[in-house]
């Protein structure tokens, strides 16, 4: 297992210029247990693993092995009964809550397996509400412009510039993925979280949507991805094991 | 920001926060009415009340009346407090009009004074004009107006004039409502035609000894014209009041001054060059206060002139010094409580619709669960979710509270008209029974188009549309086959009098918005929604996300 140091101090306020030290996260010793139907469930042993800028990691695992709960840790979603995860030099679950929500919005992009679109907004709207998060009501005005055009361009870039003003019900599965990776990239987050992005989507799609993927890491983007498909975790720089609440190499 | 759209997103497309809005819309609706009626209601009672008694009145307890109140009145007006005062006098009485005897009140008044306190003068029904256009005479080419027909000018003397002098018979103006012949046509006016003016009635009234026995005359009569007809828009004034003048009732009474042989109380024989004086009597004094002094002020001044009059036993409570509050106290306190209760009665129903917004908000938030986590995953913070649910609420408040008073303030400028609606045209009539007909087709024809995508709406619709032609359709084969005595049935069984005057005192339903009132029902309900979306919204807040996002 390969553990990186952390380099950079800066705060998570503003995203501002992205750090050029080699590593973004590190997670240490992470320990998550499920209290369900009486039975203690010790999903997450002792989890290390650091990632640098721009580095796609997968982490592979069966289902139930505690992948989704990783990234939910990574994102702030949820917290460990031990462990840190740091994200430029500050442990996440030692900020106050405003800071971890924060922290979600500007420096996290999530992707779900699901989608999990906003089913009352238009694609562009829920590309949008990231953004929408981030700013205050009497802020919008001034930076509405110029959000609306970045996720226009994102939307672009995803391949669904003429399909903005359609909601989530008349997309299709992928249409509706694409627009979920659009809105996790609208604040232009430091690390993507996408949490078995093609498992609802047939091959060909899974396809399309693994190259959308792969293309944004070509352009620096760091990718953290949890899959149980080995052929789609081939296209990571590194792959990791998830067994018995562990990582480890293949 | 997300808030704000995704708010407004939610009121557009969901129907649980449309029926929470209805629920918020029909509660304001329903407690501004009430309000609005109950206050107006009211405030009719108290203006009416005050400007039918005047300010402060001075009333003899007994039905005998009390003396030297000439006297009592030059002090009374002389006081700074007070700007006018005027004898009444009042008994209980019948007239007889056209063979139909009716009990009355009949008051004797000196109709200038007492119109310059009490409102008189501008409740007189009928002018010269009513009586010339009835008799289809042109006012141009009369010239001057014949003084019988100039009815204010006698209302204000009550004395007859013209050719009725030859009656030889005092004046008397009566209540609209006394004359057993006037009725309110459907748009609830009177008419001139039914009228009892030039008519000559009979007053009866019964005369006391100043103990209180019958005079041993027994009762005593006149004749009179009636010059006038008059409506105060209070209903048990106008159906039982009769003004005459002063002097002519106070005779008929015997209260007036009169002077008689002394008599040696030892011997009973008269003693000569003597006489014996009876004062004249009255039954109150009305007074009218100065502007510049509160009521409370010309209520003390009056009282402490009336304690203080050395001529009248005041001091055995012979007189009775009331404002006009005091006068009415337990029929306004009656109807003050009957609105506070009434108002609460509502404010207890109205909390229904917090139970609505609370139970809609709640399965708003199961509904919306996953989307929670989904925007927790975003950034969203507790206070933002928590902020969303409420902004909800209160938009949701927002909507149905204005959506409500617009409601309540169409309906109560226009409960007059649904009133006479519902009591006088609910029933059968080719009319109404036509356009439920067309309706009906048109509903179904409109149901047929929009379920046409749907199969089952599409029956629905139909079979709906057909049975409510079919229901039409038979309506209209009742009302065209002029069956009288069935749509009679028909209306007396479906038709309803919400404000009968008889039980109501006011001719009209007091159709007033109260806006100040309404104002804060208004913020009320915008409240009421925010509470009820307070709970949903902390369990909102309160979701885990992890769970949120699992959630189906």
């Amino acid at each position: 297992m390969t553990n990186h140091t952390i380099h950079t101090e800066s705060g998570l306020g503003d995203s501002g210029p992205k750090s050029q030290a080699a590593s973004l996260l590190s997670i240490t010793d992470l320990h998550k247990h499920y209290h369900i139907g009486g039975q203690d469930l010790h999903v997450l042993r002792g989890v290390d693993v650091t990632v640098a800028h721009g580095e796609w990691v997968a982490v592979l695992g069966s289902s139930g092995s505690g992948k989704s709960t990783l990234l939910h840790l990574i994102g702030g979603l949820d917290r460990p009964e031990q462990g840190s995860v740091t994200f430029e030099g500050r442990d996440i679950f030692k900020l106050p809550g405003a800071a971890i929500d924060r922290y979600r919005n500007r420096h996290v992009g999530f992707v779900f397996q699901s989608y999990h679109l906003l089913p009352e907004l238009t694609a562009l709207e829920n590309v949008l509400t990231g953004a929408m998060i981030r700013s205050s009501i009497l802020g919008w005005p001034g930076r509405r412009n110029e959000a609306r055009q970045r996720a226009v361009a994102l939307l672009d870039r995803v391949g669904l510039g003429d399909r903005m003003k359609h909601r989530p019900s008349k997309l299709s599965g992928g249409e509706r993925q694409r627009v979920a990776i659009a809105r996790a990239l609208v604040n232009e987050p430091d690390v993507l979280l996408a949490d078995e992005p093609t498992g609802n989507l047939d091959a060909e799609t899974g396809k399309q949507i693994m190259s959308l993927i792969t293309e944004l890491h070509q352009q620096g983007q760091t990718i953290v991805m949890v899959t149980h498909d080995q052929q789609i975790a081939e296209s990571a720089d590194r792959r990791l094991w998830l067994r018995e609440g562990s990582l480890g190499e293949p | 920001m997300y808030k704000l759209t995704l708010i407004l997103k939610y009121l557009r497309r969901k129907l649980g926060p449309m029926f929470a809005a209805l629920a918020v819309m029909l509660c304001t609706a329903m407690v501004i009415i009430v309000i609005s009626v109950m206050g107006g209601f009211l405030d009719l009672l108290q203006t009416s009340a005050k400007q039918l008694t005047g300010d402060v009145s001075v009333q003899a307890r007994s039905m005998t009346g009390f003396a030297y109140y000439e006297e009592l009145m030059v002090e009374i007006k002389a006081l700074d407090e007070v700007v006018a005062a005027t004898p009444v006098v009042s008994t209980f009485g019948m007239i007889n009009l056209d063979g139909h005897t009716i009990g009355v009140n009949i008051m004797g008044i000196q109709p200038e004074e007492f119109s310059g306190i009490v409102r008189y003068r501008d409740t007189l029904m009928w002018s010269a004009d009513d009586i010339l256009d009835y008799n289809g005479i042109d006012p141009d080419e009369l010239g001057a107006t014949p003084p019988a027909f100039d009815l204010e000018a006698m209302s204000m003397t009550l004395e007859p004039a013209g050719f009725l002098k030859g009656h030889d018979a005092p004046g008397v103006v009566i209540g609209v409502e006394v004359n057993p012949y006037q009725y309110r046509d459907e748009q609830g006016q009177y008419d001139f035609r039914n009228s009892a003016v030039h008519q000559t009635a009979t007053l009866t009234v019964l005369p006391l000894t100043e103990r209180g026995a019958p005079a041993e005359l027994g009762p005593s009569y006149t004749n009179a014209v009636v010059l006038n007809e008059f409506k105060s828009g209070l209903y048990e004034i106008d159906r039982s009041q009769v003004f005459v003048r002063f002097d002519v009732l106070q005779k008929l009474l015997g209260m007036e001054r009169s002077e008689s042989p002394a008599f040696d109380e030892q011997t009973g024989e008269p003693i000569p060059g003597k006489t014996s004086v009876k004062p004249a009597r009255t039954s109150e004094i009305v007074v009218k206060g100065a502007e510049g002094y509160t009521l409370e002020q010309v209520y003390a001044a009056v009282k402490y002139t009336v304690l203080t009059f050395d001529k009248v036993p005041a001091r055995h409570h012979a007189i009775a010094v009331r404002t006009w509050e005091q006068r009415h106290a337990q029929f306004i306190n009656a109807v003050k409580n009957e609105k506070g209760m009434v108002t609460f009665l509502f404010i207890i129903i109205s909390i229904v619709a917090v139970v609505m917004v609370a139970t809609t908000f709640y399965m708003t938030v199961l509904e919306k669960t996953r989307d929670i986590g989904v925007l927790r995953a975003v950034g969203a913070s507790q206070g933002g979710i928590m902020g969303l649910f409420l902004g909800y609420g209160l938009a949701v408040g927002v909507v149905g509270a204005l959506l409500g008073l617009a409601l309540a303030v169409s309906v109560v400028w226009h409960l007059n008209e649904i009133q006479y609606w519902l009591a006088n045209r609910l029933g059968v009539s080719a009319h109404y029974t036509w356009c439920a007909c067309g309706g009906a087709l048109v509903g179904a024809v409109v149901g047929a188009a929009v379920g046409f995508s749907k199969r089952k709406a599409l029956k629905f619709a139909l079979l709906a549309g057909l049975a409510l032609f079919l229901l039409g359709l038979a309506g209209a084969w009742v009302s065209l086959a002029q069956v009288e005595d069935l749509s009679f049935k028909l209306n007396d069984a479906i038709s309803f009098k919400m404000w009968d005057p008889q039980t109501y005192f006011f001719d009209r339903i007091p159709d007033k918005v109260k806006f100040y009132d309404a104002f804060f029902i208004v913020l009320g309900a915008i409240l009421s929604s925010v509470v009820g979306a307070l709970i949903p919204a902390v369990l909102a807040a309160r979701l885990d996300p992890v769970e949120a996002l699992r959630y189906e």
